[in-house]
């Protein structure tokens, strides 16, 4: 009975996930047919389907983020480069399009910081996600291990080994703080999309209050404080106001 | 035992007798409060009465029903009789309502008035008759009333105005000395075309106060206030040879929005002049109110002449002036600036949209706020408006800002004219924020821009996650390692601990094992056995020097124990000299003949070896 079960565990399983991987891409070649036929509705309903079941990949969010573009949706298209970007940050091809993107909207907002020391550290942070840090504390973590035997296998060479013992170990250290407090200040405040044609920005969280500004289609926002169906929301040039929880999409 | 019986049968039936008084008079109580409780409900009265029984035919006169009730709750609605000559404009209802209580009665009085606004529909005398209202099966009906109506407005005609010392008073007369001016700075206009309308009191009587009583209404106008007069100005001017005290009461600039010909409703004053009389108690004058109205005024619209090229047409009729301007004439790509659009015109600028303006080079616009002003010049009104906009450039270099032509039909010409003010220019400085032509996927050569290109098919679809802290491997990964990492280092703390505990151990029993082997070398020299003696003596001293440095027994050989002695015992002078001499004569026995002589001297090195290591030992 065991070994049955070890046969279930080391065989079906994996073959269970692979067999999945391939329904997945077949859905996602049948889209991409679709959208080269011009049939972008039709690619969409399957590139929402493989969404729907879970499936984050940079290539589709790319593909479901151009579909909405040609169907004339910027807000859920810059959405879905958004999301690809944090998956790939130098995919060149989700850079170019998301410029493209940011450059047609209906209004452009010009950062608070546009001095161009602000704009280059801007576009360097563009490219550190969670991700990509998540890599750099594993690589100095298995550095720190591999160090650390080194250092209890060859006692003669402690003196020179202990060093890079340290500086590993301080390397990992930090990267596990930025990773973590990375991690919480995405979660807390994490960036949305205008979906909609436009919405208005309020003074206050109620119906009745002072409308403060306009936000329209494709704008990003990032939420700050949450309070029932309202969110506080600031904008690149500092502008702050609340808005309805459900009219921003979250990346 | 019976005196008290009797005595409480006496008492039980004059107790019987008072209850019987009790329960009457409570019921005549309940049977008043019951009839206080339900009191009587009636219509005590039912009048109708009209404001006014004199009426022009361009006013409207009012119908009031007034029921006097008590005690109604819910008096049905009157109903009107058949109104030859009126039509009903409009109705309302209002009621007071009060309680009395007189002798524990309590009445509900209620006073229920029904307004009617009738308006005429012809000229001649009508009698409204009786107003009725069914109220529990009694016809409850108002007297008839007389209305007269008469052509315009029916201002009092002065008949039987009298004064106070019985003078009979010509009003006619009084309204020559007396009168409003209305005046159109043009009777015929086209559509659109402003009008001035004015209205001037004419005045050589003692005015003591007017009151408005009746504004004009411009249907068929879009108006703009010029000026509404708050007081008397008293100014003189002269008119048909006689001079006046003037004040301007209004001035308006209308703009017609549709063709036809207009009669406007007259501006009526009510005015209390002071009339003085030669007698005696005449001198200080008596008040006398009346009501004036000014000149009928009728305004021809007349269409605009057609255009002759297609364009949209602004609907602005007379001047206009456009200007562009701006408030800065350099600015970086990127950041914003201001500019302005100006309109100036007598035409309507109430119906214009705001203006688009037209960038020469990539830039966003907004508009931002709108400004309306007006000035009176030539004796005409100007509106303007002032547009204001935002500009973000986005693209370096001469940037020049426009606008549409307004195209607007000019009077003084008398043609359709396109109005094009001159560009503001603006220096844009700075790198361009935005490429001029999409961008294009190079790798791929695509023409048409990126989001031609999709990302290609694929055999599996790999899922990817923004965060490795979703992932169980990623925590896994870190736990394993650490542990491995921790057990090993426990294990080798542990392996050299007991290493390091070792070597303490044979080096507190070094000297202990180094005379045990000297031990053993006595026991050869009494058997005689030299070779063997002197082999033992070497390992000695080896085995001591080994232990108590911490080595290895094998690590020590006859090249480097001098050296590891040295440094260990720190040996100088005579105990150097010794300890390598002894080494020395080893080493010289182990690998030489020997002769008789030879045992003496080997007992003197077992003797020197000895006292050598007791005396290290001592150290």
């Amino acid at each position: 009975m065991k070994k049955v079960l070890m046969l279930v565990c080391f065989v079906m399983l994996p073959a269970s996930i692979l067999f999945s991987l391939s329904d997945h891409a077949s859905l996602y070649n049948r889209a991409n047919e679709q959208y080269a036929q011009g049939q972008y509705r039709e690619a969409l309903t399957l590139y929402s389907e493989l969404l729907e079941r879970g499936v984050r990949n940079p290539s589709l969010y790319y593909n479901t983020a151009n579909t909405y573009f040609k169907l004339g949706q910027v807000g859920y298209a810059r959405l879905f480069y958004e999301r690809a970007l944090l998956l790939a940050p130098f995919d060149r091809d989700v850079r170019n399009n998301l410029k493209y993107l940011t450059g047609a909207l209906e209004e452009r907002i010009v950062p608070l910081y546009s001095e161009s020391i602000f704009r280059n550290i801007s576009g360097f942070a563009s490219y550190i996600t969670l991700r990509m840090l998540s890599f750099i504390e594993l690589f100095f973590f298995t550095a720190f291990v591999v160090t650390a035997h080194l250092f209890l296998l060859v006692p003669s060479a402690r003196d020179r080994v202990k060093r890079w013992v340290y500086t590993t170990a301080l390397l990992f250290a930090l990267f596990l703080a930025g990773t973590v407090s990375y991690y919480l200040h995405a979660k807390n405040h994490p960036d949305g999309v205008v979906t909609g044609a436009q919405i208005e920005i309020l003074s206050a969280p109620v119906p009745e209050s002072e409308i403060l500004f306009t936000l329209y289609e494709g704008t990003k926002a990032t939420l700050k404080e949450s309070r029932g169906e309202w969110i506080r929301i600031s904008i690149a040039d500092g502008r702050q106001g609340w808005a309805r929880r459900d009219r921003i999409n979250f990346i | 035992m019976i005196s008290y019986s009797r005595g409480y049968t006496v008492e039980r039936q004059k107790k019987t007798g008072k209850s019987i008084i009790t329960v009457v008079a409570a019921g005549i109580v309940l049977l008043l409060s019951a009839w206080a409780c339900f009191p009587s409900e009636r219509i005590v009265s039912l009048d109708a009465s009209v404001d006014r029984s004199k009426v022009g035919i361009k006013e409207t006169v009012t119908l009031t029903v007034t029921a006097h009730t008590e005690n109604v709750k819910s008096l049905p609605k009157p109903t009107l009789p058949e109104l030859d000559g009126f039509d009903v404009a409009g109705e309302r209802t209002s009621s007071s309502f009060s309680i009395s209580i007189v002798n524990g009665k309590k009445t509900q009085k209620r006073e229920q008035r029904y307004i009617y606004t009738l308006k005429p529909l012809e000229q001649g005398t009508f009698v409204i008759d009786p107003v009725t209202i069914q109220y529990k099966g009694t016809m409850y009906s108002t007297s008839p009333i007389t209305v007269t109506v008469v052509e315009g407005y029916a201002l009092d005609s002065g008949e039987g105005y009298v004064l106070d010392d019985g003078t009979p008073l010509d009003i006619e007369r009084l309204r020559q000395g007396i009168f409003i001016l209305a005046e159109p700075s043009e009777a015929t206009v086209y559509e659109g075309q402003q009008v001035v309308l004015s209205y001037k009191l004419y005045s050589r009587l003692d005015i003591d106060s007017i009151a408005l009583k009746s504004a004009p209404e411009f249907s068929g106008f879009y108006k703009e206030d010029i000026y509404n007069a708050t007081k008397l100005e008293n100014r003189r001017e002269m008119l048909n040879e006689q001079e006046y005290e003037t004040t301007l009461l209004r001035k308006v600039a209308l703009y017609p929005i549709r063709q036809g010909s207009f009669t406007l409703n007259p501006l009526i004053l009510e005015a209390t002049v002071i009339i003085k009389s030669d007698d005696l108690f005449g001198v200080f004058g008596r008040p006398f109110t009346f009501q004036i109205r000014s000149n009928d005024v009728t305004v021809v619209v007349t269409p605009l002449p057609k255009m002759e090229k297609a364009g949209e047409f602004s609907h602005i009729v007379g001047e206009l002036s456009v200007e562009i301007a701006g408030r800065d004439r350099t600015v970086a790509a990127g950041e914003s600036t201001t500019c302005y659009v100006i309109l100036k015109s007598t035409g309507n600028l109430g119906v214009i949209n705001p203006p688009q303006l037209s960038l020469s080079k990539r830039g966003r616009v907004y508009l931002s706020d709108t400004k309306s002003d007006r000035v009176e010049e030539n004796e005409g009104l100007y509106l303007i408006k002032k547009y204001e906009y935002t500009i973000i450039p986005e693209e370096s270099g001469r940037l020049e800002v426009d606008t549409e032509d307004i195209v607007y039909y000019d009077l003084g010409l008398e043609r359709y004219v396109a109005a094009d003010p001159e560009p503001f220019t603006i220096t844009v400085t700075g790198s361009s924020i935005v490429e001029k032509t999409p961008i294009t996927e190079s790798r791929r050569r695509l023409k048409e821009g990126s989001f031609s290109f999709i990302k290609g098919d694929t055999r599996r679809l790999k899922r990817r996650e923004v965060t490795l802290f979703s992932s169980p491997y990623y925590y896994l990964y870190h736990i394993l390692l650490v542990s491995w990492i921790g057990v090993f280092f426990l294990f080798k703390s542990k392996q050299e601990s007991l290493k390091q505990n070792r070597v303490l151990f044979l080096k507190v029993r070094a000297t202990k094992t180094a005379l045990g082997i000297l031990g053993r070398a006595e026991g050869f020299l009494e058997k005689g056995e030299l070779q063997k003696a002197v082999h033992e003596i070497h390992l000695a001293l080896a085995t001591y020097v080994a232990h108590k440095s911490g080595r290895a027994p094998q690590d020590i050989t006859t090249r480097n124990i001098a050296a590891i002695a040295e440094e260990q015992f720190q040996l100088e002078g005579a105990e150097k000299e010794d300890f390598v001499n002894i080494l020395d004569s080893c080493m010289m026995f182990m690998f030489s003949s020997w002769r008789r002589e030879d045992e003496g001297r080997v007992r003197n090195m077992f003797s020197r070896t000895r006292e050598l290591i007791e005396k290290l030992e001592r150290r």
